[in-house]
């Protein structure tokens, strides 16, 4: 235990060793770190921000998902400096509720796969915070589990609020739910069917229409994903994504989890789950630790000269392919998959019998489409979820 | 020594300012302030017809320009087949106007980009500023094209304009060229370009749209100015200095609703209370959303009924009316005109309301069928938001100038100032650098288009500038004042940033310049920001939170002075010392705020550092400094005269009762010791400027103030030793007349007077509001031996409506006193002869006065607008007597818990009489 104080007196006094101030002009520092490692993945968390995760890396090729977290401060005067970051990192954020950021977290349990964080005013908020993550054990991801305690002499309303931001540019995959339904502060918000957010500009209030979402790293080969129990979204939660004024600037998943309303002294529990699927390049949805990706493939040399061939007899051909793919976060039992795919010219059905599965072993089967689909369900033994897609189909 | 070389070095160079003129063809010369003549040209580029690539930006071509005759040496004239460039000097310092017409003598449209180039020898440290960042001029080519602004904020609002220029600044000078900050333009580019071999080129255009057969004209300025403190400030300083009318209200400093702090919907969005807000300062108000629908701001009727896009209509925040709900759920479109002409004739003058509009946004479904013409399609902003301002709309960006929403927009404005005799409007919204293509560009009588890849365009704050000439010429006999949330050529600035975030300090500068000397308000969101600045409030006792809560308190005090704004009762309320410097910072604000202060400090230790800020020039000249450490700081400041725009001023602390102080002029900078104590703003007034000195080019003078409200007197004791030749000029003193006397006899001021060896200047002023001292009146027993106001008020017989008005407040004066507990409440008595008494007259052709003569206080007033003034002017003396500081202030939850956790009425910070010598002591 010595130890861990220790770690929190030296994260905190990472505050203090600046060098002459100069008026004005933003300094960047480190805080201290404590990492977790399975044999898949590192986390890093900073106890003297907010205990937020500031590093979600790949073991073997180091790919990092995080968009790095930059703790500032800005000294105007001796009277007044300014704490602050660039509102990154994973930490828990309170909807229209206001969190320091800077404000640290002390380590009350670690072990080599798992850590607890406590803090009795969480950001400076009415609310105290015990949060534990765990390495999932063999696996691409780990499990968060927060306790929030309303520490305010009268019952307050919360939400709980993540705002996530992958490594530039981390394109965000958000499952949206067709037809109308009432979205907070926004009135009712009506799509024509269920589809996979991609991208837009501004700011986004979006019905969910699974309780995953994830951002594709593109220059990490891999996709990250956030797995919400489906308690976490209903009656009222909902995605929000925010950026620049220009389809191609940073983008957001934001997860805004349910209203809760807690009395002074009650406390509520929340998990999520942080995967990561090594290989993907897209996201069409996940089901169970599984991540799926509907890709199209430029086809080789030889198949086009087949085409041709079967173009010359009245066939039709195309310079295009489409291939499933699919990655496990942890390993896997043997299983029965199911696939349908329904595009503008009806739906198709596939089977593929699964084998025994590592955790990251990436997989992948022809399908034959003739364009992007539209809406798709997946089925893994006896559970079934959706599959998604953008409203634009190239 | 190397010092003192340095100083008579800039001295030398301060002698003049760079000088301009044309030389043959399209050239021109310029001498800058270190001696070098500088060679450039006038150039005129042309958007090309050659197909352009995606992202690839415009093509331009420079058009050959030949030189016709002119008659007049103070113009110059290029020509084309297609137009005419007429180009005219005005003399104006430290930088030459040119102003530029260009004729099309074509019959097509012309899209042309007509400019300046001068050449310049950059030298090692040279610096070059476009507008926003000051980055080094090496090697690379730097620049700034168009207006797009920084922002404060998450979404839209907020927006900084570049300042217009290509400056090079470094080793002692500036060399500028640029054009006005607020001409009606949509495009300007800065450029530094350096040359291969050595050299460089700074270039400074505009991109303009002239139509066939019309002229549009636009404004440049080239010229060179000293540099011996900071950087860009040289730049916006002459800027100030030759232009000084177009940094200015435009509505004139004596227009009484700028003249104060704002109420941040004290008055709006509550029911308002007259003497808090006036112990508060305020004197106007963001009146928010006064209609139904977003971009009906009139409310008319075909417009009334409709169902609202983001949810059904509430009576929310948006829907409050001096703090009265407005459910239109339920108000008629009669009812809802009735009562709001009702609550602007009754309150808007007297709490200034201002009506506020969400200038370029418009209810989706009213701007998507009836003013389709006038939507913005620039994505790179935010073109639809909901929920907004009014709450239920989904609101959608329109252009609200040369179109239909326009059209209808400027008919609203001019119906609502009329209907609801408004003293002034409050615009939110609007920025530089959102371009729209619409139909107001297509419009050939609209000004201020630009051209890019695109096509032609109009900048949406360029549309913003022409509303609000608008509104300036709507009622010309009163002016209606313009209160602009972020740029644009306004009367007043609200600055919608947190002063404790972190965004306020890198953006307020490029903010600041550009606000130059109009007044400044800040509207803050979160006030202190405790959460992010005391995070740890809730373990704190009482003193250990007024102790860390006094630190941002002195720095909310020293920013106020340091960026002439003033924040509102979220930063005032308990903040005991800013409350106590408010009639000082008013002072100052309206003096106007410069941006260069002229002045070292020597005495700081290694790493300290001042807060600091000059307003006024010359002899109106006031500078702030703020220490905030925790011991006090002994400086000798040197003064740079030139700096203050010229002349030979001296200075002691402006102090509301005496002070005197030591000066001595050394190679023309006034030189005075001072010991800046902890954490207490200190202000010195410039109390003469002398446009010479004696032969031997030094002089030392005791300089020293007396002071009360009917009269005060400057004086300044010369060392002098032989008589010399000078112009005195005392400063000017708002409400008070100067009599300027040497050694005792009477002089004109502004003209040249011989001052005799050791000569003894005195400025001797007289109130021409007071005619009695302040203890006549702070003695005066208002308050009986019962505990009760014993004071009444006397009107005439039939009296009129501001005298009515007058007696209510003073009324309310008490009520107020006794609310906290100075006196007991009670009616002021009925007047009867023989009482202590209060006699108010308005128009009665007594002129303005406040004295007293035996048990009478007289306040007289000669219109109904001057009786509030004089009013107020009154009370302010009386609040010596009954002094009251305003508590700590909840705005927000978590201030609320706060408020709970400590006593609020307690939670006051402490202060000194910082401004009083009797109190703080004069030159230590």
């Amino acid at each position: 235990m010595k130890k861990f104080n220790l770690c929190i007196l030296t994260a905190v006094s990472a505050f203090a060793l600046f060098a002459a101030p100069k008026r004005g002009v933003v300094e960047y520092f480190s805080p201290e770190l404590i990492t977790l490692t399975n044999n898949k993945v590192s986390i890093s968390i900073a106890p003297a921000a907010l205990g937020r995760v500031v590093s979600f890396k790949l073991n073997e090729t180091g790919a990092e998902m995080l968009n790095p977290t930059k703790l500032t401060r800005l000294w105007l005067s001796p009277l007044h400096e300014i704490r602050g970051d660039n509102f990154q990192g994973i930490r828990e954020l309170l909807w229209g509720g206001k969190i320091n950021g800077s404000i640290p977290m002390q380590v009350v349990k670690k072990s080599d796969d798992s850590i607890t964080v406590y803090s009795k005013s969480y950001g400076a908020s009415n609310f105290e915070v015990t949060r534990t993550v765990t390495l999932l054990p063999n696996g691409f991801g780990f499990v968060w589990q927060t306790k929030l305690t309303n520490r305010s002499p009268k019952a307050e309303k919360c939400n709980l609020w993540y705002n996530f931001q992958g490594v530039e540019p981390a394109l965000p995959r958000i499952p949206v739910a067709g037809g109308t339904h009432k979205v907070r502060g926004k009135g009712a918000e009506t799509y024509p069917r269920d589809f996979m957010f991609i991208k837009g500009i501004g700011q986004y209030y979006l019905p969910p229409g699974a309780d995953y979402a994830a951002f594709v790293e593109a220059k990490q080969n891999a996709v990250w994903a956030v797995l919400l129990p489906e308690t976490e979204m209903k009656p009222d939660g909902m995605f929000y994504s925010w950026g620049n004024n220009s389809p191609d600037s940073i983008r957001t998943v934001e997860p805004l989890l349910k209203t809760r309303t807690l009395k002074s002294g009650e406390s509520a529990e929340s998990r999520m789950t942080m995967l990561i699927f090594p290989g993907l390049t897209d996201f069409a949805g996940m089901l169970k630790m599984t991540g799926f990706e509907v890709k199209v493939q430029e086809k080789s040399g030889f198949c086009k000269f087949m085409d041709s061939i079967k173009g010359v007899f009245g066939a039709e051909t195309s310079d295009k392919y489409y291939t499933l793919r699919l990655v496990n976060a942890t390993d896997a039992p043997a299983e029965n998959l199911e696939v349908e795919l329904t595009g503008k010219k009806g739906a198709k059905k596939f089977s593929f019998s699964l084998g025994e599965r590592k955790a990251g072993t990436l997989l992948e089967f022809e399908l034959d489409i003739d364009g992007l689909p539209e809406t798709g369900k997946v089925t893994v033994g006896k559970e079934s979820g959706k599959l998604f897609f953008p409203l634009e189909n190239k | 020594m190397k010092k003192l070389l340095f100083l008579a070095a800039m001295y030398l160079i301060a002698a003049s300012a760079g000088s301009f003129r044309f030389t043959d063809g399209t050239g021109f010369e310029l001498d800058a302030v270190n001696k070098e003549t500088l060679k450039g040209n006038f150039f005129v580029r042309e958007r090309s017809e050659e197909k352009i690539k995606e992202g690839k930006g415009v093509i331009t071509r420079t058009l050959k320009l030949s030189e016709e005759k002119s008659n007049r040496a103070d113009q110059k004239i290029l020509v084309t087949k297609d137009f005419k460039l007429t180009l005219t000097l005005k003399d104006t310092f430290p930088m030459t106007t040119i102003t530029a017409t260009v004729k099309n003598l074509s019959d097509k449209q012309l899209l042309l980009e007509p400019g300046m180039r001068l050449s310049v020898k950059p030298l090692k440290g040279d610096q070059f500023w476009a507008g926003f960042d000051i980055l080094d001029a090496e090697d690379k080519e730097l620049g700034r094209q168009g207006y797009k602004g920084r922002y404060s904020k998450h979404i839209s609002g907020g927006v900084t304009q570049p300042f217009p220029t290509a400056s090079l600044i470094g080793n002692g000078r500036a060399i500028i060229l640029g054009g006005r900050l607020f001409e009606i333009s949509s495009w300007d580019s800065g450029k530094y370009v350096p040359r291969k071999k050595s050299g460089a080129s700074l270039y400074y255009s505009r991109r303009i749209v002239v139509e066939p057969g019309k002229e549009v004209t636009n404004t440049y300025f080239a010229g060179s100015v000293p540099v011996r403190f900071d950087v860009e400030q040289n730049v916006v300083e002459a800027y100030y200095e030759t232009i000084p009318s177009d940094f200015r209200p435009f509505v004139g400093k004596d227009n009484p609703y700028i003249r104060g702090a704002h109420c941040q919907y004290s008055t709006w969005a509550r029911k308002p209370n007259f003497e808090a807000e006036r112990r508060r300062f305020t004197t106007i108000d963001w009146a928010y959303t006064p209609y139904k629908r977003s971009g009906d701001s009139y409310g008319r009727k075909e417009l009334w009924d409709y169902k609202p896009l983001v949810c059904d209509f509430k009576v929310t925040f948006g829907q409050l009316m001096r703090g009265e709900g407005m459910d239109y759920k339920k108000l008629t479109w009669e009812q809802f005109h009735k009562r709001r002409k009702e609550i602007f004739h009754e309150s808007a003058r007297k709490y200034g309301y201002s009506f506020y509009t969400c200038i370029g946004w418009c209810e989706k479904q009213l701007a998507e069928t009836i003013y389709k013409d006038s939507l913005a399609e620039d994505k790179s902003v935010a073109l639809e938001l909901a929920p907004w301002s009014v709450h239920h709309d989904r609101e959608r960006r329109v252009f609200m100038y040369g179109n239909s929403y326009g059209k209808a927009f400027m008919e609203d404005l001019a119906k609502l100032s009329e209907e609801l005799d408004l003293p002034g409007f409050a615009f939110d919204c609007g920025a530089p650098g959102v371009n729209h293509y619409g139909a107001a560009a297509k419009n050939p009588e609209v000004d201020g288009r630009a051209w890019d890849e695109k096509g032609v365009f109009i900048d949406e704050l360029c549309g913003v500038n022409q509303i609000v000439d608008y509104v300036h010429k709507l009622r010309p006999s009163d002016p209606l004042y313009v209160w602009k949330n972020g740029g644009g050529n306004c009367d007043m600035q609200m600055i919608e940033t947190d002063l404790f975030g972190s965004v306020f300090p890198s953006w307020m500068p490029h903010m600041r310049y550009g606000i130059g000397q109009r007044p400044a308000v800040l509207h803050v969101r979160e006030g202190y920001m405790y959460q992010e600045t005391i995070p740890d409030w809730n373990s704190l006792t009482q003193d250990e939170f007024i102790q860390r809560w006094s630190k941002l308190g002195d720095h909310l005090t020293f920013s106020d002075f340091e960026y002439g704004m003033t924040n509102s009762y979220y930063g005032y309320g308990g903040n005991r010392l800013s409350q106590y410097a408010m009639p000082e910072l008013l002072e100052c604000i309206d003096l106007g705020w410069r941006a260069l202060v002229p002045v070292a400090t020597d005495g700081l230790g290694e790493d300290q550092m001042l807060y600091k800020a000059r307003y006024g020039r010359q002899a109106d000249t006031i500078l702030f400094f703020g220490n905030p450490y925790e011991k006090p700081i002994n400086i000798k400041f040197t003064v740079d005269n030139y700096g203050l725009g010229g002349k030979y001023q001296l200075f002691l602390p402006k102090m509301r009762d005496f002070a005197n102080m030591e000066n001595r002029i050394v190679n023309g900078d006034t030189v005075f010791s001072y010991a800046l104590p902890s954490r207490r703003p200190v202000l010195f007034e410039a109390a003469f400027g002398l446009d010479k000195l004696p032969a031997s080019g030094k002089l030392g003078a005791k300089v020293s103030s007396k002071k009360d409200i009917h009269k005060m007197t400057y004086t300044a004791e010369l060392d002098n030793d032989s008589s010399f030749t000078a112009v005195v000029t005392p400063r000017e003193v708002e409400n008070f007349t100067v009599e300027l006397k040497i050694n005792g006899n009477t002089v004109a001021a502004g003209t040249s007077v011989e001052l005799p060896a050791n000569a003894k200047i005195e400025a001797v002023y007289t109130s021409k509001l007071f005619g009695v001292p302040a203890m006549r009146i702070s003695t005066f027993p208002f308050i009986g031996a019962d505990g009760k106001p014993q004071v009444a008020v006397k009107l005439p017989d039939n009296p009129n409506a501001a005298e009515k008005e007058i007696a209510g407040h003073i009324q309310g004066y008490f009520d107020f006193t006794a609310a906290h507990k100075m006196n007991s409440k009670a009616a002021l008595p009925a007047w009867k002869e023989g009482m202590w008494t209060i006699e108010v007259t308005v128009g009665r052709g007594k002129g303005d006065r406040i004295e007293r003569k035996g048990r009478t206080i007289y306040l007289h007033s000669s219109t109904d607008r001057k009786a509030i003034l004089n009013y107020k002017a009154l009370a302010r003396v009386m609040d010596r007597r009954f002094e009251y500081f305003m508590p700590f202030v909840v705005h927000s939850n978590q201030t609320n818990i706060m408020a709970r956790k400590f006593d609020q009425k307690t939670l006051l910070l402490p202060y000194s009489r910082c401004f009083e010598s009797a109190f703080a002591g004069g030159q230590k």
